[in-house]
């Protein structure tokens, strides 16, 4: 099987490396502040927030 | 608690620019572009994705912004979990039983696709397997969670992202005209969004845009079915990255493959199955679901500002070559052959 380096076109600034940072730790980390925030807005709408 | 005060500022401005699209911007165009709303469905949702592009790219993002706006894939994240609510067990089973045949097909086929496109041009593998993972099933989520498997560098994991997104972006204008010219119905529309697009936030997008029914919302439902099936698939096609890339398969399978399949689980599919439980179980009163659909309506008008304000037209502008030929072959495939599969097969 023959595969060649053929690496992305050079990158001239930081903006495409921005898309890739995240601001959590991990995707895993992502899911539970979700969770947690899911969490927090459906215990104040039992509380009586109404929208 | 240092992390929380900053995204707050960034938040508070995706909150604000959410409030002016809902109570000014809409309203305004439905009254002085109705072919425009028809059409090109320009209702709140698709405005605040339109409008986050705008702020994005317009004007330089201030950097009090940037943590705020970093959170909204969480957010996006958070809504479904609430949208979880709208749902009963008998129709996810339903909707559901449908969607695994099609994703199935659909999430195997661009993967191996893109996986033999790339040998095909002599991509280095690496890349390959990374547009693989993010073509087949639900974007940017997905290439995050190969990089490491593959071992790419955070240039080239977010030069695939460029690719994805920079697609994804066609699609999300293009869809909603689509779907309205044909004559697709909610439940088509969704099957085809939530099978053809590409990225996850990008699927939300266009099923919101193009939703008649705001009160039952079906064909989102229908489309968060169909990218939850996929998103599903994110571990089992890790573990094949994993295989695919090492040279002792056998340590891979006795030592790898638990914790892989552990560790790619999209667990914020827990959060919302727990909601559709809650409503089962006649958890929430008719007025609290009213208001637990607005509070995911707000959820996705923020998240897809934000999602919009990333979408950078510059840092797309520098995909390009090969891997981009990659990218639009598959998501030009998986278009075009979901678009027949729902027609033939969703009525």
């Amino acid at each position: 099987m023959s595969i060649q380096n053929d690496p992305p076109p050079a990158i001239s600034n930081s903006n495409l490396e921005a898309h890739a940072t995240s601001l959590f730790k991990s995707e895993r980390t992502e899911d539970i502040v979700a969770i947690l925030l899911a969490a927090v807005l459906v215990m104040a709408v039992l509380a009586g927030l109404r929208i | 608690m240092k992390k929380l005060l900053a995204v707050l500022p960034g938040l508070a401005l995706l909150l604000l620019s959410a409030l002016v699209v809902q109570q000014f911007v809409e309203p305004w165009i439905k009254i002085h572009w109705k072919r425009g709303f028809d059409l090109l469905h320009l209702n709140a949702m698709m405005l605040s994705f339109l409008w986050g592009i705008v702020l994005g790219n317009v004007w330089p993002q201030p950097a009090w912004a940037v943590h705020g706006v970093k959170s909204s894939a969480m957010i996006l994240k958070a809504g479904v979990i609430v949208m979880g609510s709208l749902y009963s067990f008998k129709e996810i089973g339903k909707i559901g039983q449908a969607s695994l045949a099609m994703i199935f097909f659909f999430v195997l086929v661009t993967f191996f696709f893109v996986l033999w496109l790339g040998k095909v041009l002599r991509v280095q593998r690496s890349l390959t397997g990374v547009l693989a993972c993010g073509c087949g099933i639900c974007g940017v989520s997905a290439e995050i969670a190969a990089a490491p498997v593959m071992g790419v560098t955070a240039a080239e994991l977010a030069y695939c992202i460029g690719v994805t997104l920079g697609f994804g972006l066609v699609e999300v204008v293009t869809y909603p005209a689509i779907g309205t010219l044909i004559g697709l119905s909610s439940y088509q529309f969704g099957g085809w969004a939530g099978t053809g697009i590409l990225n996850s936030a990008q699927v939300l997008a266009v099923a919101l845009a193009f939703e008649k029914d705001t009160q039952s919302l079906s064909t989102v439902k229908v489309s968060e079915i169909f990218n939850i099936t996929r998103v599903l698939f994110l571990p089992l096609l890790i573990l094949i990255l994993a295989f695919y890339v090492s040279s002792n398969k056998e340590r891979v399978w006795k030592t790898d493959s638990k914790k892989l399949i552990f560790e790619k689980f999209p667990v914020f599919i827990l959060g919302f199955l727990c909601m559709t439980a809650l409503t089962s179980v006649g958890a929430f009163k008719a007025g609290q679901l009213a208001s637990l659909r607005s509070v995911m309506l707000w959820c996705f008008s923020v998240g897809l500002i934000g999602l919009g304000m990333r979408t950078d037209f510059a840092a797309i502008r520098q995909t390009g070559g090969k891997p981009l030929l990659i990218g639009i072959s598959a998501g030009l495939l998986k278009t075009m052959a979901s678009l027949v599969a729902v027609l033939l097969f969703l009525k």
